[in-house]
């Protein structure tokens, strides 16, 4: 009896080590993404484009300065963007409208929610 | 006498057998650690084309461009999100009634779409909001737009 317990158990840690190394190796800890009960639930993808509160721009982790994002995504065809909840929609309109994105693809990663939580910030 | 017939008796067998009650206690730490530690975060994307440059491209919210793509003036319906609601027709409306109204949206004959005009006071979370809401309700065309004063 105590056998099978120990290989459940060893099967459990053996999937928590996996998903927790596979799932997180890159996902953001600094901001708060915005949240959502209606998207189908997804894994973290990339290449992530990640803007903070006062504008700092990184992607996939190494910052940049905001002059060279044309360059960063000169070559990419879609990106995914990480930005805090509270920031401001027109950060968001805004960076839309620049010509950078003009042929880029930009989808906007949230957390997918329970529904007994409210999806307010 | 018993004490000496005691020493009599052959020792007593001594079986050592291999306890694993250690070993599951052991794992049973390991277990909760990686629970406690591992993130199984559900993430959600939520996309955003780009419409097609022209005389409207930045101005959907002032009603006095051209049909575009998406549809005639008459089945473009205006939204300015605020902090925590938003408002049409001069009427403000709470989130809470967010999946009725965008419910009465794709409940009509005729496809609609929806241009969204965040305020100065809407976050981030507000426009996500709405439009996973209007996702979920099978609006096929939501277009997130600019105040023209804004430019």
């Amino acid at each position: 009896m105590a056998l099978a317990i120990v290989n459940v158990v060893l099967l459990l840690i053996m999937f928590f080590l996996a998903t927790n190394a596979l799932w997180n190796q890159s996902a953001p800890t600094e901001i708060r993404l915005s949240q959502t009960r209606a998207l189908p639930i997804s894994q973290l993808p990339t290449p992530m484009l990640q803007i903070d509160l006062d504008d700092k721009m990184s992607l996939d982790g190494d910052p940049f300065p905001e002059a060279e994002l044309g360059v960063r995504l000169a070559e990419l065809d879609r990106v995914y963007l990480l930005m805090d909840r509270t920031a401001p929609g027109r950060q968001l309109t805004s960076l839309l409208a620049d010509p950078v994105f003009q042929d880029i693809e930009v989808v906007l990663v949230t957390i997918r929610q329970r529904d007994t939580q409210s999806a307010m910030p | 006498m018993p004490r000496h017939r005691a020493t009599l008796l052959p020792p007593a067998r001594r079986t050592r057998r291999f306890s694993l009650i250690p070993l599951a206690d052991t794992m049973f730490q390991l277990l909760i650690f990686f629970m406690l530690s591992s993130g199984l975060t559900p993430y959600s994307l939520l996309g955003f084309g780009q419409v097609p440059a022209g005389p409207e491209a930045h101005g959907a919210g002032n009603g006095s461009e051209p049909a575009s793509a998406a549809g005639s003036l008459e089945d473009r319906v205006l939204w300015r999100i605020t902090a925590g609601g938003l408002s049409f027709n001069a009427q403000h409306f709470e989130f809470s009634e967010l999946e009725t109204l965008s419910a009465g949206l794709s409940s009509r004959a005729d496809p609609v779409s929806v241009v969204l005009i965040p305020e100065a006071a809407a976050r981030i979370q507000d426009i996500v909001s709405v439009m996973a809401a209007l996702n979920a309700a099978g609006v096929e065309t939501v277009q997130l737009g600019i105040s023209p004063q804004e430019g």
